[in-house]
């Protein structure tokens, strides 16, 4: 097992075992793979549509490589998750600059083509509200940060926030409503 | 814009508590407890309409897409665990009810493999669910065919899973 553990895989370990260090290290590596991918994903779509949990997915698979116990395997989404809304955000905010005046370039999170974008939330909008509900409720704001841009199980999150994951269930289904009538008001 | 922090927390409240009752209570209920805050009584009432929306909208969005995923994920998670006599092996599949396991005997009684169907963790604690789930359950008990899965064993976990 050791001899298959690539450099994420380590830092991850050492992170959980209480080396703060080791998550300053690990994040910029996460995020310079996570960028590329994003990058190379949003030229190739035209900037229009992204799927944020399939592009953590895949670089999960990337940098983890495939024996990782679920418990490691979380804690790289939640901070993937993270790092995909900056990525998603930034992107957004060129796009919306090289327009100027022309109005928001929207990046939908899509996962199909089949999707309708009315019920999607406008990348910026979304960032923002986001930033609103951390100031009432972050945990309200990390179970959808988690859910939309990692795509973590009920497990998973209740794993990285310590929660119950009946408690998680209840968070993300207020948050939920709460942001599809926030980004319809 | 800021958001209300007291307001938000009791429109979290009323939201929960409303959602717990049949759908035709839920306006009587909301009548009672915001009195004459209509502000309120509109929010929640938004709140509701808007979740029951999500769980109406297509099956093709991100949330759904990412949830069956994350399930499978889940179900993975539990391989080894030992529930009554039962040893998860692997996960057989999972759905948006409940996920099947291949399981062996762990007491080293006989040796035997059977199907374990487990209920989802956040379906856990809905009555109805429950009692659908057990209803099936006794179906299948009662159903002798060769052509028919036998139903071996059932109960609750010592975390509250079917």
């Amino acid at each position: 097992m050791p001899a298959s553990k690539t450099p994420i895989t380590q830092l991850l370990s050492e992170w959980r075992d209480g080396d703060e260090q080791a998550l300053d290290r690990l994040v910029p590596l996460v995020y310079s793979d996570l960028r590329k991918l994003a990058l190379r994903h949003l030229r190739r779509e035209g900037a229009v549509t992204l799927s944020a949990t399939e592009l953590v997915h895949e670089a999960y698979l990337r940098l983890m490589g495939p024996d990782v116990d679920w418990q490691d395997r979380a804690h790289f989404f939640a901070i993937a998750a993270r790092q995909m809304r900056h990525i998603l955000v930034d992107h957004a905010r060129h796009k919306q600059r090289d327009k100027r005046g022309g109005g928001a370039a929207p990046v939908s999170l899509h996962t199909d083509d089949a999707l309708d974008s009315h019920s999607l939330p406008d990348m910026l909008a979304f960032d923002q509200l986001l930033d609103q509900l951390s100031v009432v409720d972050a945990r309200k704001r990390d179970v959808l940060e988690l859910h939309y841009f990692g795509g973590l199980s009920y497990l998973e999150m209740s794993h990285v926030l310590k929660v119950s994951e009946a408690t998680v269930d209840r968070d993300l289904r207020f948050a939920k409503a709460w942001l599809r009538q926030s980004l319809e008001a | 814009m800021n958001i209300d922090a007291a307001r938000f927390r009791r429109a979290e409240v009323l939201f929960h508590a409303a959602r717990a009752l049949p759908a035709e209570r839920r306006e009587a209920f909301m009548r009672v407890e915001c009195g004459d805050d209509t502000d309120l009584h509109v929010q929640v009432a938004a709140l509701l309409a808007a979740a029951d929306a999500e769980n109406a909208g297509p099956a093709t969005n991100l949330l759904e897409r990412a949830g069956s995923e994350s399930i499978a994920r889940d179900a993975e998670a539990q391989n080894g665990r030992i529930i009554g006599t039962w040893r998860l092996l692997r996960p057989l599949g999972a759905g948006g009810m409940g996920s099947v396991f291949l399981v062996e005997r762990s007491d080293g009684v006989f040796r035997t493999q059977a199907a374990l169907k487990m209920l989802n963790p956040w379906l856990r604690g809905s009555t109805s669910l429950e009692r659908r789930f057990a209803l099936e359950r006794q179906i299948l008990s009662d159903l002798k065919h060769p052509s028919i899965a036998a139903l071996l064993d059932g109960g609750v976990t010592d975390d509250g899973l079917s």
